[in-house]
């Protein structure tokens, strides 16, 4: 990924119309965008549909844009608004039991077993890990998503996430807390 | 980040740290050392460190990764995007949820500007359908080279491309909403029941039915061509009277996604065909994985097809049936998987009036 320097600047020469700024801009978010998006639904189609339309109105709207420091945090939190919008019109034709508003459906799993095997965990061990690790709501694991993989800090992630900043400190603590229990009472 | 004091550092706290994180993932360059030397430095952390390791290794996700054609592909299609500008691509209002949003793009009577050589101003379509309109009317023009927002009093948008005016009355009709537009505009249009939006541009009415799409009508083309996104439009051509303007869907040519209609002004004809690019429709949910054929039934292949792309397909039913596709037909546009069905099972095709023709002898 490039420097923060260079995004800004790959920005504003978008926002001036810059095309070739533009198509690097979506191929150096392309991916980021896509691991997220696929985290919030598991229908990976709406989601190459939604990044698309997100760049595409980004082009539209680009003498509108501010400029922005912030490129990959702004990118996160459209897509993630219209992910949800998305799933939100499919739901009414599906009569399925719609999200609760405040919480969209994170659908991001932990894959323990494939990077805790090198680090000779008992079979007891992985256990009581797998049930910390179910435990944790949908908020927790995106928080944990966007601070660990996405390398947002609080006041970001309160952003995207729409709750606030205590929250998120609050429910990033005790998970973390909870976590770490699971590896004390290793015998 | 030197300056921190590590050794006060709880496991959390470790796991807290960007830095330190990419650590345990091998995400540092190789001259990156700095946390095999604290951690020789300060033995005593050794616990709290391997802890902090475990925990963030505990917290891996797994990854969605795209396969390298298929993004390759996708970036394709955005920086098309670009090249299609002014936008054909339905544009979704970012506020108002009850708005559809109706994006199209009218270029039209380039004839009013002084440009290529012309030294006076020619009164053109537009003029005189301005003029033709009874009742205060409100003119907006753009002379500056940024893209002008115009808002109406219905709540649609208008985005003015440079050089481009738009004429609307200053109260809209009860029942129809009308603008005459010479240039280059984009519409978002605030949907409203019973009261239809109307764009004038040239000898072309298009009237929008909640959608989107777009119209190129050069004023020293031969050509008018209306290309649809999403929705329906209905597209009135030749005469286009004042006092007959909220003309009824069925007098005019119906599109819907993918299909397009090239108007020629001399000799005065009206094709409709298909858009050189056919793309997925959103609306129809079909992903393109859902082109992997396993010995599908051709009947259902081209099932699939129409549904996926919103076009017509003809055939005979009781020569296909026994026909089957084995062909995983994700990464190919429309046209080119029309080309490998027909090879594969020996038939041709054509297209003809927006809809695709196919010729089979069948299969035994």
């Amino acid at each position: 990924m490039s420097t923060t320097t260079e995004v800004t600047e790959l920005w504003l020469a978008f926002k001036k119309g810059d095309k070739e700024a533009f198509n690097r801009l979506a191929s150096l978010f392309y991916q980021t965008l896509y691991s997220y998006g696929t985290k919030l639904t598991p229908d990976r189609g709406l989601v190459e549909d939604c990044i698309q339309d997100l760049f595409f109105e980004l082009w539209q709207r680009r003498t509108f844009l501010g400029a922005t420091e912030h490129v990959k945090f702004y990118l996160l939190k459209a897509l993630r608004r219209k992910i949800y919008h998305e799933k939100k019109t499919q739901d009414k034709w599906n009569a399925q039991a719609v999200e609760a508003q405040d919480e969209q459906a994170f659908v991001g799993e932990f894959s323990v077993e494939k990077n805790i095997i090198d680090l000779e965990t008992s079979e007891l061990h992985l256990k009581k890990l797998h049930h910390v690790l179910a435990k944790l709501s949908k908020r927790q694991r995106e928080i944990i998503y966007l601070k660990f993989y996405q390398e947002m800090d609080y006041e970001q992630i309160a952003n995207v996430m729409s709750i606030n900043y205590q929250s998120v400190r609050n429910l990033l603590h005790t998970a973390l807390r909870e976590l770490k229990e699971a590896w004390v009472q290793e015998p | 980040m030197d300056n921190t004091d590590f050794s006060a550092y709880s496991a959390e706290d470790f796991v807290l740290d960007d830095h330190f994180r990419r650590w345990v993932n091998g995400q540092l360059p190789p001259e990156d050392t700095f946390w095999d030397t604290w951690l020789r430095q300060h033995p005593q952390k050794a616990e709290t460190i391997r802890q902090a390791t475990w925990m963030v290794k505990a917290l891996a996700m797994e990854e969605a990764t795209l396969d390298q054609p298929r993004m390759a592909e996708n970036l394709h299609r955005i920086a098309q995007l670009t090249e299609r500008e002014p936008g054909t691509w339905y544009l979704f209002s970012p506020s108002g949820w009850y708005r559809v949003a109706a994006a199209l793009v009218v270029l039209a009577g380039l004839g009013w500007y002084l440009g290529r050589g012309l030294k006076t101003v020619v009164p053109t379509k537009y003029q005189e359908m301005v003029l033709a309109q009874t009742g205060p009317t409100i003119e907006k023009s753009n002379t500056s080279t940024q893209p002008l927002k115009v808002a109406l009093s219905d709540g649609s948008v208008i985005t003015l491309q440079p050089h481009s005016k738009i004429s609307y009355p200053e109260v809209f009709a009860p029942d129809k909403r009308e603008v005459y537009l010479s240039g280059e505009g984009f519409f978002d249009i605030a949907k409203k029941a019973n009261s239809p939006f109307l764009v004038y541009a040239n000898e072309i009415v298009t009237k929008v039915l909640g959608t989107s799409f777009s119209v190129k009508a050069y004023e020293h083309d031969n050509t008018v061509v209306v290309k649809v996104v999403t929705g329906r439009v209905s597209v009135l051509s030749g005469k286009v009277k004042n006092d007959n303007p909220a003309f009824s869907e069925a007098e005019g040519v119906i599109l819907t996604p993918n299909q397009m209609v090239v108007y020629a002004r001399t000799p005065e004809k009206l094709t409709k065909t298909l858009v050189e690019h056919p793309v997925l429709i959103k609306s129809s949910h079909t992903k393109p994985s859902d082109f992997n054929f396993m010995n599908t039934p051709l009947p259902l292949v081209f099932k699939k097809l129409e549904a996926g792309y919103g076009v017509t397909i003809v055939y005979d039913h009781d020569v296909l049936q026994n026909c089957t596709l084995m062909a995983p037909l994700e990464n190919e546009t429309l046209y080119e998987k029309l080309d490998l069905i027909c090879k594969v099972i020996g038939a041709s095709y054509e297209v003809v009036d927006a809809q695709i023709i196919i010729s089979s002898q069948g299969c035994d």
